[in-house]
């Protein structure tokens, strides 16, 4: 399976790197790479490489489900998602 | 009150110059208009506990925190606002846990309010410490750990908005204790409104229109976020215009009344069989407030295959997560189904066939022997009970025996651990639902099995006299399981036999509820009869049949097609 690269722009509230990773693992995806770059004070942003565990794994809707969480800004893939999907949504 | 006088509780504000965190719980509380919260007091609550005298805070002191967590969350169901539950560190915490994952996967408002071991203190395995933010983190909307006593008016706000907001959901508020005895200048009370959710775009909107007048067969598919975003009456008028046949999943019943013309039922696994014959024949698919739970869907790949789906939703996550979407409506679920502007649709055959297969369908109520039948029990019960009536209920057979049988007219009369399908949640839930509403008729209906997971709630109803109607189905079985394995596991029966169950009335009595029992089938009227007529808490205990099963049912794994009966 292939790898992808998700960048997640978040507020750095207490927790919220456990709660990324955690959403992250339990929605079927292994983590590979980690990265946090240094940033300011009201923004992190977090570089992970994951692989679904499984082929029925859609990243669009990881995607959608780290979005929704509260203190997350944006979430970047490297893979461009299905256009049908990304004009509903 | 002091949330209905503004300037008094300012000026009582200022003449306190300071307050300790505790006191601004209670006051963030109350600016949030909560007048009933469910608790149960412990080591590092008690600076709350402490607080809460003299205040406006009705607290229910519940006999087990899971309890006080599946009553907060019955209490938001049946109110639309967010229920409070509060609990110590450690065991009180974990102990809620099972009814914040209930209100997680219901989406259902609430406010789960855990003790913390002092911050200086935390991460070494003090006393009663357990990391409650960490362990609930996949089963919350979100959570706080409160670090600095004059955020605590924000925190509370904040955490009220994020529940009651878009997809509602559970949110946790973890308070340590030396937080919450700190003496803090009082801060300004803060109040934020729910966020508004997105508006629809009117590009899908049109979209979905198109594909509604092309549908030959279509269907009407209510989930549970159909009542969560209040949307129930819009929909109504939409299909009372468009005739549409509509089915609904388990949290969804009561959006349309369930005598009404164009209602077929339950779907999924025990749903109806007109309700899943209809899907699966469908041609569009109109799904509003729903996600593609196993349960309702059966096997995913054939279920409804020929479908066009148009999905509306409030959650953008829920588009595609299982099923492949046509036309997706995210946004304001209220919204969409007010624009979503249909004419009558041109599909009268249809609507005839729907018909003949209710019809033909039909549940019968004709059972042999002089026993107790619970399907008929429960659809006279539904019948006759007032208008006002509402079912709490727990899990296993007679759980889905409710759903199938009794009328429901209103979303808030059908009170039901969907998601996380959580035995023990009966009791509590008719504890929340009654104190939310006082003048229903609320009515608990669990099992043998179930009823002991939260038997302890009688004191609760006993000592707040809480006027809590019990219907107690005893099959001296856990009777669901034993189904399963009687059909899918060669008759292994192991480990689903309650013959050596208490005398239920007598444990009720002992509680000091009024309780009787009966057992044939004279004996029925009756019974619904003095339930009905009881003010007071009452118990029904009813011996019916352990052979007794659910039908109709489809197997797990198997297409909704393949439904088995009888
Ligand atoms: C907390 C919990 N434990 C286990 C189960 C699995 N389970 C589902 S139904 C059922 C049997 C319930 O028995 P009872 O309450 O007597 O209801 P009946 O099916 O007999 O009507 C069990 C054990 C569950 N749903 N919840
Ligand atoms: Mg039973």
């Amino acid at each position: 399976m292939q790898t992808q690269m998700l960048t997640i722009e978040f507020s750095p509230e207490e927790g919220a790197i456990i709660r990324l990773l955690g959403l992250v693992e339990r929605r079927g995806y292994e983590v590979k790479t980690i990265n946090l770059p240094l940033t300011s004070k009201n923004n992190s942003s977090l570089d992970i490489a994951i692989i679904a565990r499984d082929a029925s794994r859609d990243i669009g809707v990881l995607q959608r489900q780290i979005s929704r969480l509260i203190g997350v800004q944006r979430v970047l893939t490297n893979i461009k998602t299905n256009e049908t999907e990304a004009q509903n949504v | 009150m002091s949330a209905s006088n503004p300037d008094q509780s300012e000026k009582e504000r200022t003449a306190t110059s300071s307050q300790t965190g505790a006191q601004l719980v209670v006051k963030a509380l109350q600016d949030q208009g909560v007048d009933l919260v469910f608790g149960y007091p412990g080591g590092t609550i008690m600076p709350f506990y402490d607080a809460l005298p003299g205040s406006s805070l009705r607290h229910i002191l519940v006999r087990h925190e899971q309890a006080a967590a599946f009553a907060a969350d019955a209490y938001a169901r049946a109110t639309g606002k967010a229920g409070v539950c509060i609990a110590t560190s450690g065991p009180g915490a974990t102990n809620l846990l099972t009814g914040i994952a209930n209100a997680f996967l219901d989406s259902v408002p609430m406010i789960a309010i855990t003790g913390q071991v002092p911050t200086a203190v935390m991460g070494t395995d003090a006393f009663q410490e357990i990391d409650i933010f960490g362990m609930a983190m996949p089963v919350v909307k979100h959570s706080f750990l409160i670090r600095k006593a004059e955020e605590i008016p924000y925190i509370i706000a904040r955490a009220f908005q994020i529940a009651t907001s878009g997809r509602p959901g559970p949110v946790l508020i973890d308070l340590p204790k030396d937080i919450a005895q700190m003496q803090v200048p009082a801060p300004a009370p803060a109040i934020l409104h729910p966020a508004p959710t997105r508006q629809p775009a009117m590009a899908d909107i049109a979209d979905a229109i198109e594909l509604l007048k092309t549908a030959k067969q279509p269907v009407l598919y209510i989930g549970g976020g159909v009542a969560k975003s209040g949307a129930s009456k819009a929909l109504r008028s939409m299909n009372e215009i468009a005739g549409i046949p509509a089915v609904a999943t388990l949290t969804g019943l009561g959006v349309l009344p369930t005598g009404s013309e164009n209602f077929f039922g339950m779907l999924g696994m025990h749903g109806s069989k007109a309700a899943n014959i209809l899907v699966q024949k469908s041609d569009v698919l109109l799904v509003c407030g729903a996600r593609f739970d196993d349960r309702a869907t059966g096997k995913l790949d054939s279920f409804a295959a020929d479908a066009r789906v148009i999905h509306l939703d409030c959650d953008p996550a829920e588009i595609s997560k299982l099923r492949h979407v046509d036309v997706a409506v995210p946004g304001s679920l209220k919204a969409a189904i007010e624009q979503l502007k249909v004419q009558k649709l041109n599909i009268e055959p249809w609507r005839k066939q729907a018909k003949e297969l209710r019809r033909q369908f039909a549940f019968d109520y004709h059972a042999p022997g002089s026993g107790v039948f619970a399907p008929a029990f429960l659809e006279k019960l539904s019948r006759r009970a007032p208008s006002n009536f509402v079912a709490t209920c727990d899990v296993g057979q007679h759980q889905m025996w409710v759903a199938q049988h009794c009328s429901f007219n209103r979303p808030e009369a059908h009170l039901t651990s969907g998601g996380l399908g959580a035995m023990g949640y009966g009791i509590p839930a008719g504890i929340g639902a009654k104190l939310a509403n006082p003048k229903d008729c609320v009515v608990t209906i669990t099992g043998d099995g179930s009823v002991m997971m939260n038997i302890q709630e009688l004191a609760t109803i006993r000592r707040y006299g809480i006027g809590l109607k019990i219907v107690l189905f005893d099959n001296s079985a856990l009777g669901l399981v034993r189904q399963w394995q009687e059909l899918f596991y060669e008759q292994n029966f192991s480990e689903v036999d309650l013959y050596d169950n208490p005398d239920f009335a007598s444990v009720a009595r002992a509680f000091g509820i009024e309780a009787f029992t009966v057992s044939r089938r004279e004996q029925v009227d009756g019974a619904i009869e003095r339930l009905l007529k009881t003010n007071g808490p009452v118990l029904a205990h009813v011996r019916i049949d352990p052979r007794e099963n659910v039908w109709p049912l489809v197997p797990p794994g198997k297409s909704n097609a393949e439904m088995m009966e009888s």
